[in-house]
């Protein structure tokens, strides 16, 4: 884990949120967009996970190592998903998914963060 | 490339949110169970059949998304997970002692932001609200603009139907 940048992904993961949470009030969500700024999440986690796998076969030991490999599989796989789901929807929902899956992911990576520590 | 399906609702969020909590769940019930079990036996048990329950909301909601099928379960397996939310969360404040060390459902889930004690009520709303709710359509107001909206995302001319 580069600490800096996860915590810039976290951080993104929250201002994701907050951008589609107000395109869901507004019920005007573009769709285009929320897949760009996911696109450029999810290369921060992809970058994050490399250094991340790099940590581990140097040798790191983090604090629980099952919980932390568990948080980096969720980090990666939920930003595909929600990709999916939204692709050619402007809908309010579509906007609602993105809001939980930005929030999702700036939780899950601060988890993986405190699972990185050694014990 | 068009959008072959109509646009989500609620439900498909609801499934994401079980889908989210089957995995931080059963991997925290089973990292538990796995390296430490006699420490917390209860909490740990708990925690695990937390985990089935989302699993069972995830297909059973999921299956009522995508095909109308199986409301009544669906609503009965939510109700059941709300109780066990209530119970376990109340049992946690009144007696801390029961769990040395805290379930997904503890202080009503407090460590994941309350949403265990959330997610049952707003599956419940969905499933309640729902225009499907017992395997068939209930007619009700605006039903005619939803169904021209699906034919739009369709790209499928609406004559050609009323036609055929």
């Amino acid at each position: 884990v580069i600490e800096s940048l996860a915590a810039a992904s976290a951080l993104a993961g929250v201002g994701l949120a907050a951008w589609a949470a107000v395109a869901a009030i507004k019920g005007q969500f573009d769709w285009r967009r929320g897949l760009i700024l996911l696109g450029m999440l999810q290369i921060a986690l992809l970058v994050d996970a490399v250094a991340d796998v790099t940590g581990l076969v140097r040798g790191h030991h983090p604090n629980e190592l099952a919980t932390h490999l568990a948080y980096l599989i969720v980090s990666l796989v939920i930003g595909p998903i929600v990709a999916s789901q939204i692709f050619d929807d402007g809908g309010r929902w579509a906007a609602a998914l993105t809001a939980v899956a930005g929030l999702a992911v700036a939780v899950v990576v601060v988890r993986a963060q405190t699972t990185w520590r050694s014990a | 490339m068009t959008r072959a399906r109509p646009p989500l609702g609620p439900g498909r969020l609801l499934v994401f949110g079980y889908g989210l909590f089957v995995v931080a769940t059963g991997s925290r019930a089973l990292v538990q169970l796995a390296t430490h079990p006699g420490r917390a036996p209860l909490a740990y048990g708990l925690s695990a059949a937390a985990a089935g329950i989302y699993l069972a909301g995830l297909v059973l909601l999921g299956r009522f998304e995508r095909h109308r099928r199986g409301w009544l379960t669906a609503r009965a397996l939510c109700l059941i997970e709300l109780a066990g939310v209530v119970a376990v969360g109340s049992v946690s404040l009144l007696w801390p002692s029961s769990f040395p060390e805290p379930t997904v459902w503890s202080a009503y889930g407090s460590g994941y932001g309350f949403v265990p004690v959330v997610l049952p009520l707003l599956a419940l709303w969905w499933l309640t609200t729902s225009e499907h709710r017992f395997g068939h359509a209930v007619p009700q107001k605006g039903d005619d603009e939803r169904v021209e909206r699906v034919r739009t995302f369709d790209r499928e001319p609406v004559t050609a139907r009323k036609d055929g």
